[in-house]
């Protein structure tokens, strides 16, 4: 915290006391960073590669279990899945799972590693499993995958991938959500654009926005929002993250720079505004001071609730010649010493929960599961279904460890395109600033992870 | 720490050499009245300071614990080389929190010095106004944030009142100098209270006939304030001073809500936010954020010095 003070005043010494608290301060963030004062229990959870094999099934077992389920599902989204888990709860009486829906999740991940308290099943952003699968947090579930009788088939190549490490598959994506591109169908219809599908609607439909005094443009600066735009227009042109053996960056190539180009033409055409803040973009659909928004598709429910019926979502338009839409997902992942019933209870809720997803899409989501998106209440949802298609074009980050940072961390991607749009920084020398970070970064962590 | 008699009050000080022996006192008696403290202090702030320098020289990560191989000091390196990735980082988030103290440690001290005399006047309903200038103190760090980032949101109250004025209000929270200014202003209004009252206890504590002095020789208010009250403050000031530089050093909360250390980057990301995402957040390098924050402790160490150094010998 901030400006806790000592209050005794005319101590001429005070600084000496003051130094002591500012030290004491810094003590207690250092000892933080440590997790549990026990060196003992460091990678305790994670030491025993489990064996998944033998007692799993498709059944719940016969015994008596609990589950503890952690997610990062603190809004709206937590409140959707509570009522799944206790729905399981009331059908399946021998295993019954406990949610924890966790602010600041992957530090508690951690400091419950750390502590040997990892819970039984836990979500996995599939830009974050490759780590713990690494550190042998997670269990290898390719055994349950075949029992469950689970195939790339049932999910897509894409996400599907994004599960396994060296080999093995390490959990079972539970939705996708990919970027979207927000709008408000009456202020289309009284501008006469039609909802944008490819460079020339898109282009047509702001121009038309803008003319008409919805000039608040598309996206904000904010990583979710002129962000995603960046790495769906990234993949569109056909760009990939890095070299097929993951030693060199390779996001500052051509379609690095043509993704960014293209920003900066939209900004420059003049309908989209340089600086918008973060999240902004939203509350400018709301008050209708523009015409679109583009985030990730978690924003659904708050957005129809404001629009009401002008509310409407499409993919992100397709700008250049390949397909690509940023997206992320949502995997389940199970500890890596659990065994006996509670694998087996886990593991029956695993293939329960992806398999009742329906009500979870609603809430903002795709589901993973083919099956589940080829029902007929997936298609009676309402919106939802209206970017199904966003799924087959969304690309993940490479399995590795740490992938995600190449967009999202300290000196990434992201740093350089909101420099680039702010500033008017130049596209390729951040690219290539970026590119050579991570490069020395992939190298290292190949090194250290042995892939 | 050291005690040191209050200055000024006077009265009841008794020779202080003078020991003696109560009856079925021992000499250890003194040790056992501190020793709950002093085990409390050990076990939360001695131990877990050395346990910390020690993090910052292993090759740490949210993993492996204090499992992790020893690397003496290759963590510190990483800060001191300029050619590493971490060293521009770091340096430039170090260098925010020094602009912030900077921007916010004159501002604070010189508004509460000015406050303080204000309310150390007498005038109706003088305690309801020194309650209403220390109550947002008592708030947490979420409520301040939370406040004024409505408050210089996109097309918010403060762009409203400046579009009054006819002037184009500008991108509060993600341009520059705006979301500093922002931040500094959002803290003069949570923090200014505290030093207020302490500079107006300092005051009240001034005797009264040094100013019936003043203006039977004829001085001015401004007089009186430049030469009686600031002098007098001085091992007050020292104190606000003090506290103030440590307590704006250890900015985190106010960007991390109101602007999320944007805009949008980091600009205005403090060192002590920088190093909490380099040790908790991807790739969870606790060993370096363990250095650094060892690094910003060596610094805010010289800080407090030289300012304990530049009052002591002003007052020479």
């Amino acid at each position: 915290m901030f400006h806790r003070h000592d209050t005794r005043p005319g101590r001429t010494h005070g600084w000496r006391s003051s130094s002591a608290i500012l030290l004491a301060l810094l003590a207690l963030i250092l000892a933080a960073c440590s997790g549990n004062t026990g060196s003992a229990s460091a990678g305790g959870a994670a030491s025993e590669p489990a064996a998944s094999g033998g007692t799993g099934g498709l059944g719940a077992p016969t015994n008596d279990v609990a589950i503890e389920f952690w997610t990062p599902f603190t809004g709206a989204d937590g409140d959707t899945m509570e009522a799944l888990v206790a729905q399981f709860n009331s059908e399946t009486p021998t295993v019954q799972v406990t949610l924890q829906r966790l602010p600041d999740y992957y530090t508690a991940v951690n400091n419950a590693v750390q502590a040997s308290e990892t819970p039984a099943v836990m979500i996995m952003h599939i830009d974050a499993l490759a780590r713990y699968a690494a550190e042998e947090v997670v269990q290898p579930v390719t055994e349950l995958s075949s029992q469950l009788g689970l195939s790339e088939a049932d999910f897509t190549p894409a996400v599907w991938a994004g599960t396994m490490w060296k080999g093995e598959q390490f959990s079972i994506p539970l939705d996708v959500h990919p970027q979207v591109l927000y709008y408000n169908s009456d202020l289309l219809a009284e501008v006469g654009a039609e909802v944008p599908v490819d460079r020339e609607t898109f282009e047509d439909a702001l121009q038309k926005c803008t003319d008409a005094g919805y000039d608040q443009g598309v996206w904000s600066n904010h990583a979710f929002s002129a962000g995603l735009t960046w790495v769906s227009l990234f993949y569109q042109a056909g760009g990939e993250w890095t070299n097929e053996d993951f030693t060199e960056a390779t996001f500052n190539s051509d379609a690095g720079v043509q993704a960014s180009e293209y920003m900066l033409s939209i900004i420059d055409k003049g309908v989209q505004p340089q600086n918008v803040d973060p999240d902004a973009e939203l509350t400018n659909l709301e008050s209708l001071s523009s015409c679109f928004a583009t985030t990730g598709i978690w924003q659904t429910t708050r957005l129809q609730a404001s629009l009401g019926d002008a509310f409407g979502m499409t993919p992100f338009p397709q700008i250049f010649d390949g397909p690509g839409n940023w997206a992320g997902s949502h995997t389940l992942a199970l500890r890596a010493d659990l065994t006996g019933d509670e694998l087996q209870g886990a593991s029956h809720f695993i293939d329960w929960l992806t398999g009742h997803t329906v009500d979870w899409a609603a809430g903002g989501q795709l589901p993973a599961r083919a099956d589940v998106r080829a029902s007929e209440e997936f298609a009676a949802l309402a919106d939802i279904p209206d970017v199904l298609p966003a799924i087959d074009a969304a690309r993940f980050p490479p399995p590795i460890p740490g992938s995600g940072d190449m967009f999202f961390g300290p000196g990434g991607v992201w740093e350089k395109v909101a420099e680039m749009i702010t500033s008017g920084a130049d596209p390729q020398e951040g690219l290539d600033a970026a590119a050579e970070q991570y490069t020395e970064i992939l190298q290292t962590s190949k090194e250290e992870f042995g892939y | 720490m050291t005690a040191v008699p209050a200055p000024t009050t006077g009265g009841g000080g008794k020779g202080r050499t003078e020991v003696r022996r109560r009856i079925g006192e021992r000499w250890f008696t003194p040790y056992l009245f501190i020793l709950p403290h002093f085990a409390i202090f050990l076990l939360m702030i001695g131990w877990p300071f050395f346990y910390g320098i020690w993090i910052s020289m292993l090759d740490a990560d949210a993993f492996s614990g204090a499992d992790a191989p020893f690397v003496a000091f290759e963590n510190y390196a990483k800060l001191f080389d300029p050619s590493d990735r971490e060293f521009g980082r770091f340096w430039q988030t170090l260098w925010n929190t020094v602009l912030f103290v900077i921007l916010s440690v004159p501002t604070l001290i010189s508004i509460g010095l000015g406050l303080a005399a204000l309310l150390n006047e007498k005038f109706r309903g003088r305690n309801g106004f020194r309650a209403i200038y220390f109550a947002p103190w008592t708030l947490g760090v979420s409520v301040i944030g939370l406040l004024w980032f409505w408050i210089f949101f996109n097309n918010g109250l403060a762009t409203a009142v400046v579009e009054l004025f006819g002037i184009d209000a500008p991108s509060w929270l993600s341009s520059q100098p705006w979301s500093w200014i922002t931040i500094v202003i959002a803290t003069i209004w949570w923090t200014i209270g505290f030093n207020t009252i302490i500079l107006l206890a300092g005051m009240q504590a001034i005797s009264a006939d040094l100013y019936e002095a003043a203006r039977v020789d004829g001085a001015s208010k401004w007089q009186q304030f430049r030469h009686i009250t600031v002098p007098s403050l001085r091992p007050i000031l020292l104190l606000v001073v003090t506290l103030q530089i440590i307590a704006s050093f250890n900015l985190v909360g106010q960007p991390q809500i109101i602007t999320s250390g944007g805009p949008p980057t980091a600009q205005t990301t403090p060192v002590l936010l920088h190093l909490y995402n380099v040790g908790f957040k991807s790739p969870f390098d606790v060993g370096l954020a363990a250095a650094m924050a060892v690094v910003v402790a060596v610094v805010m160490v010289v800080v407090s010095l030289i300012n304990f150094r530049f009052f002591s010998s002003e007052r020479a």
